[in-house]
């Protein structure tokens, strides 16, 4: 053990801390008999579930945003509609043309 | 992997999960003067230090149920969420460091409680109360406590290397301090 080690273990050998008070324990349990259960604060399966379970809602989502895009298609047609081409299209596409 | 941690009080868990009381006491009997310690070292007070006491060991009585036997010791754990809640409370309200005047315009209890509680300080407890929390956190782990290195640093959630760090600076400075009051 250095010098400086042996100076402070003797330091705070000698300082005297309070103790706590004689029915703290009963304090503790009395409040301790209105608690209810709580996770584990080392059990890591909580976490875990929620990063699976914001990957699973980040992948869902993805998905439905893809699905939700127009294709070219739909996307020239509403174009051609907003520009006045409707009229031409169908008359392209009839079965009469 | 996990690495498998030996626990003394290990023997205390199923009557823990099974919700004894018994216990409860037993836990309590081994660990309250440590965790009071460590929190009266932290926040010196010694009537805040029983409700960091308090807290914590309602927060290990409501966790225990699904407590994971061999990841973590009891008393490692307990001291880890007594020092959060220390450094809680001090972030909350500032300890008055020796020498302040304390705010007495409203005559508020508090203020009083101040007075009296820095006057049962003794010379280290006023010279701790200077160091940073981090340093004074270190010091009473390792000198207070006797805590194995390994553990004092995960209570601090730091690295042994940062511990160690920590170390040396608080004895430093706490070192100087003492030398100083001595020779006023």
């Amino acid at each position: 053990m250095s010098k400086i080690d042996q100076e402070m273990d003797a330091l705070f050998a000698k300082s005297q801390t309070p103790a706590p008070r004689a029915d703290l324990a009963d304090r503790i349990v009395q409040a301790a008999q209105d608690q209810t259960p709580l996770k584990a604060a080392n059990d890591r399966k909580p976490l875990v579930w929620t990063a699976a379970a914001g990957i699973a809602a980040t992948l869902v989502a993805g998905v439905f945003v893809m699905t939700q895009q127009p294709s070219e298609a739909e996307l020239w047609a509403a174009q051609a509609d907003e520009t006045g081409f409707g009229d031409l299209y169908e008359w392209v596409y009839s079965e009469d043309s | 992997m996990l690495m498998r941690v030996g626990d003394p009080d290990q023997d205390l868990i199923s009557g823990l999960q099974a919700g004894e009381e018994s216990a409860l006491r037993t836990l309590m009997s081994r660990r309250m003067d440590t965790l009071h310690r460590l929190a009266y070292r932290l926040l010196g007070d010694t009537f805040e230090a029983e409700d960091v006491c308090q807290e914590t060991f309602l927060k290990f009585w409501r966790a225990a149920p699904n407590w994971r036997t061999g990841e973590a010791k009891i008393l490692t754990w307990l001291c880890r969420v007594a020092t959060n809640d220390c450094y809680d409370r001090l972030r909350k309200h500032k300890p008055d460091l020796p020498g302040d005047v304390p705010d007495l315009t409203d005559g508020a209890p508090r203020a009083d409680d101040r007075i009296a509680r820095r006057q049962d300080w003794d010379a280290l407890q006023s010279a701790m109360m200077a160091l940073p929390d981090r340093q004074r956190a270190a010091l009473t782990l390792r000198y207070d406590q006797d805590m194995p290195q390994r553990d004092a640093a995960a209570i601090l959630g730091i690295s042994e290397k940062a511990y160690e760090s920590l170390l040396i600076r608080g004895r430093k400075r706490l070192k100087e301090m003492m030398q100083e009051r001595d020779n006023v």
